[in-house]
């Protein structure tokens, strides 16, 4: 089977895999006995409001109809209306994605320079100090709850030390650049406004390495038990014969073939990022996808529900097809059929 | 150097240049002194369209960037006075009306506000049935059929109105005062509809008003930031040049930004907070009555609650001077009437002292001295303003114990507490009521009218004597009369469904540089009149 025809067959076993997802996720969110036009309408709005409302969101039809109404609009690309605020969820979505897409890049940077360098430090160091305080960075990231990370993270570097500013994507006084992607770093970038930038990278910096954090670990423990396996090969060994320097030896030979299932971790890390960081983005109230996904879940906004959870189905599905074809890239070994 | 490095440098420095020019280009912003930064949860609001915004956030934001046909002065919600109508005549008891505008009046572009926008306005109230503030005018008998005949221009600056129901006129003029009939310009508006939705998507996150603010960028959960109307001549313009809201969902967040001057105002901080701030030079705090009441609803359909010598008797059996001073630790007053302090109709009567011997005694009489159990719904978050909602249940489930009564907590989100709360399936439920508008029709109505199935109706209260006299009072004068009334239902709801715990206090703590900070229901902080130093 060639490339294409296996990227062909890979979406067309994703459309399956969201469907089911679109399925399992509508009937959970109706199991819940919670009327989400309240949400809405709120306590003082008199009951002929909430069956307005029910009867223009067509809450009042039978459920299979409104899956069948539901699977007609997202065949015909609209993703319904929020119930919370009458909004198209794709215009919600539109407005929360590029922040969680800005932190999860950045969160992935952190994950890749950091994880893979300690990785690689702790395999060439192995068993000495340097090797302990990197493995201890790493059981760090991975067993630390990251609520926990980011209350001690802001509370020493915001507010002990006074470094790093807090919540937000950008101080009170620093006004949004031009809305062209949704992501501020970007904005501010494009439209050249380098306070607003600076400010901005500034905000990102302590939501960044907290999430990225445990991924880090994850990577670093991947790259040292890959690097050390690889190390140990006929061909390091040869190569290192050669005369090479032992740089040379490991960031041009060894670490690339020991990159190939840290390719997998590091796929995988940036779908988990992606997928909304809730507690993250809560605790530096950063106007992502998991807050909002956490907001229609409370609220059961179905719509929204249903939209952030596809969202993220196609996400995790789409990073999991990028990296297995990735891999013929970084394994020439690699085929497929 | 090289080229290719000399290149780099004055490629980035034009990039520097440009960039330098493209901000200094862009829009006006404003510094510290002029900006006033609020740390608040500000997520509860769901869109700034005036004709559709309910919430706590969402109308305090439209009261700043929307005229009304009238306003209540600071701080005194007792008699409205004109804002953009100069005065008005009415006739046959409030259910015919003529209002007249003031002329040379302008929209934030520069548009001049006419008759037809405030007639545009009240119909975009009335036509888009599924606002939930909308109700507030349709309560009137307006409705999309009747609302283009009974509501018209007449002329540039004259509206005349016909309410279909016999309404109370201080209450349709407090109504008028309400965000819901914020003033929108019609011309922009109608540009921005899109499927017949009366441009309330457009709204959503922009605005079209003529009050001192426009609004400058929403981000909803996030940032809600305003600045001062260019174009705004119904009063003298504001010294606070920019608003920002900054949404701080956790408490001590907001509580350490007010302290090291990250925010100037602080809301919704708890009481214990609170009393950490006093003594603080930097800090002020600013205690107003909020017309509001902290309730607990008891189901008259359940077993044990339907007997009103029970209802008698838990309400005796509340301990609400130590709820007050201990819990509340005083941000609130003992309030036990449905109609708060501030509104005609309030009084300060506290019939319900705490004692346990006479509720056993009541209970007694009622054939429960063994007592029975119960379930309260209670709501997750704060309750009046400063008090976990969960304490509160624990205080009021120890007091009910005294006289058997055992009362199982059930804590949940609002939105599951609300659907249960209307589906008449609570058995106890506490919860809060707060101000639409200052007319107590706005209080009597749900709490004694089961008719407009709200709180009463939820809690199976049906009584038709208890309808007939909140019916008979809505239509009425703020006269003696009235107010007799009032006092009639207050006596009558004795042993009703309802035992008002408190009337909470609002309290704002906000950065010694502001001056003249004022708060009231109505006009939420007034940051027109704010100074900043």
């Amino acid at each position: 089977m060639g490339f294409f025809a296996y990227a062909i067959r890979r979406v067309a076993l994703m459309v399956l895999v969201l469907l089911g997802v679109t399925a399992i996720t509508f009937v959970l969110t109706h199991v819940v006995p919670v009327n989400p036009v309240l949400a809405y309408v709120g306590d003082h709005a008199p009951q002929s409001v909430v069956v307005a409302v029910e009867k223009q969101m067509g809450l009042n039809l039978p459920l299979p109809e409104q899956y069948a109404v539901y699977l007609w609009n997202l065949v015909h690309g609209n993703l319904g209306t929020s119930i919370a605020n009458q909004q198209p969820v794709s215009y919600d979505l539109g407005l929360y994605l590029p922040a969680t897409l800005e932190l999860s890049t950045a969160a992935l940077l952190v994950v890749i320079v950091v994880g893979m360098a300690t990785g690689v430090v702790s395999a060439l160091y192995r068993n000495t100090w340097i090797d302990q305080i990197a493995r201890l960075f790493a059981l760090g990231g991975v067993s630390l709850p990251v609520f926990f990370t980011a209350l001690v993270f802001l509370g020493v570097f915001y507010v002990l030390l006074g470094w790093l500013p807090g919540p937000g994507q950008l101080g009170p006084y620093t006004v949004a650049p031009p809305h062209i992607t949704g992501m501020v770093v970007v904005d501010a970038l494009l439209s050249g406004d380098w306070s607003t930038l600076g400010d901005a990278l500034r905000h990102l910096v302590l939501p960044a390495v907290v999430l990225g954090w445990a991924s880090t670990g994850v990577v670093a423990r991947m790259v040292r038990s890959s690097l050390l396996e690889v190390l140990g090969a006929d061909y390091v060994r040869t190569a290192r014969a050669k005369g090479l320097a032992e740089r040379t030896v490991v960031l041009r030979h060894a670490l690339r073939n020991a990159l190939i299932p840290t390719l997998t971790v590091v796929g995988l890390s940036y779908g988990s990022l992606l997928q909304g960081a809730v507690l993250t983005e809560t605790i530096f109230a950063w106007p992502g996808i998991g807050r909002f996904a956490t907001a229609s879940v409370t609220d059961l906004d179905v719509p929204a529900v249903l939209g952030v959870t596809l969202v993220a189905a196609i996400i995790y599905s789409f990073v999991n097809l990028i990296v297995d074809l990735l891999y013929a890239g970084v394994d020439p070994r690699i085929s497929y059929g | 150097m090289s080229r290719r490095a000399l290149m780099a440098i004055l490629s980035g420095a034009a990039l520097l240049m440009a960039g330098a020019g493209t901000a200094a280009a862009g829009s006006v912003t404003y510094g510290p002194n002029n900006t006033v930064i609020v740390a608040q949860d500000i997520s509860d609001a769901i869109t700034l369209d005036p004709q559709v915004a309910y919430e706590f956030t969402s109308v305090a934001a439209a009261h700043l960037m929307y005229s009304t046909l009238t306003q209540f002065p600071l701080e005194n919600l007792t008699k409205p006075e004109g804002e953009v109508a100069t005065s008005w005549t009415e006739t046959d008891n409030g259910q015919n009306w003529v209002f007249h505008l003031r002329k040379g009046l302008k929209f934030w572009n520069g548009d001049p506000l006419t008759s037809a926008d405030v007639v545009y306005s009240l119909e975009r109230a009335v036509d888009i049935t599924t606002s939930p503030a909308g109700w507030l005018v349709t309560q009137t008998g307006l409705t999309p059929q009747n609302v283009a005949q009974d509501i018209k221009a007449v002329g540039p600056y004259e509206v005349t109105m016909h309410l279909p129901q016999a309404f109370a006129p201080g209450a349709w003029l407090a109504i008028l005062a309400n965000s819901v009939t914020g003033i929108v310009d019609m011309k922009v508006v109608e540009q921005h509809v899109v499927k017949g939705d009366y441009g309330s998507h457009w709204l959503y996150d922009h605005s079209a008003g003529s009050g001192p603010y426009v609004l400058q960028q929403w981000q909803p959960a996030q940032v809600l930031s305003m600045t001062a109307n260019p174009n705004y001549n119904l009063g003298p313009a504001p010294q606070v040049k920019r608003v920002v809201w900054q949404e701080m969902s956790d408490t001590t967040t907001r509580l350490d930004a007010l302290q090291r001057g990250n925010a100037d105002v602080a809301i919704g901080l708890t009481a214990a907070q609170l009393a950490s701030l006093k003594g603080n030079p930097n800090v002020k705090i600013l205690k107003v009555p909020q017309i509001a009441q902290v309730y607990m609803g008891m189901n008259v359909g359940v077993p044990g609650l339907n007997n009103p010598l029970v209802r008698e008797a838990i309400k005796y059996a509340i301990d609400y001077p130590a709820i007050v001073k201990d819990l509340v630790q005083g941000d609130g007053i003992e309030e036990q009437g449905i109609i708060p302090k501030g509104i005609f109709g309030y009084s300060p009567s506290l019939p319900f002292g705490y004692n346990v011997a006479k509720a056993k005694a009541l209970m007694k009489k009622a054939g429960y001295a063994k007592g029975f159990t119960v379930s309260m719904l209670v709501p997750t978050g704060t309750i009046g303003n400063t008090v976990s909602a969960e304490a509160l249940a624990e205080v009021i489930k120890s007091d009910l114990a005294a006289i058997n009564v055992n009362v199982n907590l059930k804590l949940m989100q609002s939105s599951a507490l609300y659907s249960q709360y209307r589906a008449q399936t609570a058995q106890l439920v506490l919860a809060e009521w707060e101000l639409d508008y200052p007319d107590p029709q706005d209080f009597a109505g749900p709490f004694a009218d089961y008719t407009d199935k709200s709180l009463i109706w939820r809690l199976k209260d049906y009584s038709k004597p208890l309808s007939l006299l909140a019916q008979k009072a809505a239509t009425m004068q703020d006269t003696p009369a009235r107010a007799a009334l009032y006092t009639q239902l207050f006596n009558d709801m004795k042993t009703g469904p309802f035992a008002i715990i408190y009337q909470p206090d609002e309290v704002i703590a906000y950065s010694s540089k502001l001056g003249h900070v004022t708060y009231d229901d109505v006009n939420n902080i007034d940051f027109q009149n704010m100074s900043k130093s």
